[in-house]
């Protein structure tokens, strides 16, 4: 499978946010107790030092593994100009849908007496986080999409 | 055989289920065996992309494909064929 630099980037990204943010949610919504404003806090700011560590190991292999694609520092061309529109395009959808139902959530959190979750600000916000993850989920899948089939 | 794409008879033309077919593999060949790599340094695209042209997974535009049919001294007709009106070869 030939894959180019770009397309490689892709699949670091990918791997990286579904294995560090599953673990993140797996952890807190397995939870007995729900998770204070201050937990989430921390838990995201080690996520993002861990992704980008992730990040930047797996990207200089590949940069290593593959010398030619990497010389130009990953410049696009228009075919992953194209890819990358696309992907933004189906990942708008989804994350445009994922806030319309926050919207939903905490509104009819907020007239349940009895909700299924508590509608506290670190519930809403990590609920927020989840449609942002599962965006960015759709953004990466879609490019490797278009990659293999054609566009 | 991919539903995407197939072999005509003359075996060099490679087409996908729009219109669109085009030589490049041929012409490569035809031009010192070109790599793909050479190609596409010298259009101004990644390897992956003169792939995907070739295979009829990605349709360029005007100006690449114009670049491309410069790079082998041809008319862009020579190079890329719209043929409306083809049905997908199963």
């Amino acid at each position: 499978m030939d894959l180019s630099f770009q397309e490689k980037s892709v699949w670091v990204s990918l791997i990286a946010i579904v294995v560090v943010f599953g673990y993140h949610f797996y952890q807190v919504f397995g939870a007995v107790e729900a998770i204070t404003t201050v937990e989430l806090v921390v838990r995201l700011v080690g996520i993002v030092v861990v992704i980008v560590i992730i990040e930047i190991v797996l990207h200089i292999i590949i940069a290593v593994t593959a010398i030619k694609d990497a010389e130009d520092g990953g410049a696009l061309d228009e075919r992953d100009v194209l890819v990358n529109t696309r992907a933004f395009r189906n990942a708008y959808i989804v994350m445009f849908i994922g806030i319309l139902y926050m919207i939903g959530y905490v509104i009819a959190g907020d007239l349940n007496s009895e909700p299924r979750w508590e509608v506290s600000p670190a519930n809403t916000a990590n609920f927020l986080v989840l449609a942002l993850v599962i965006a960015e989920i759709v953004n990466y899948g879609s490019r490797i999409f278009y990659y293999r089939r054609g566009i | 055989m991919d539903r995407a794409f197939s072999i005509t008879e003359e075996g060099s033309e490679v087409k996908k289920s729009s219109n669109l077919t085009n030589t490049i593999r041929r012409l490569r060949f035809d031009n010192d065996e070109m790599t793909q790599q050479a190609l596409a340094d010298r259009v101004g695209v990644t390897r992956q992309t003169v792939i995907a042209i070739e295979r009829g997974k990605y349709s360029p535009s005007l100006e690449v494909a114009f670049r491309i049919a410069h790079v082998f001294g041809i008319p862009l007709e020579e190079v890329f064929k719209f043929e409306p009106g083809q049905q997908e070869v199963s």
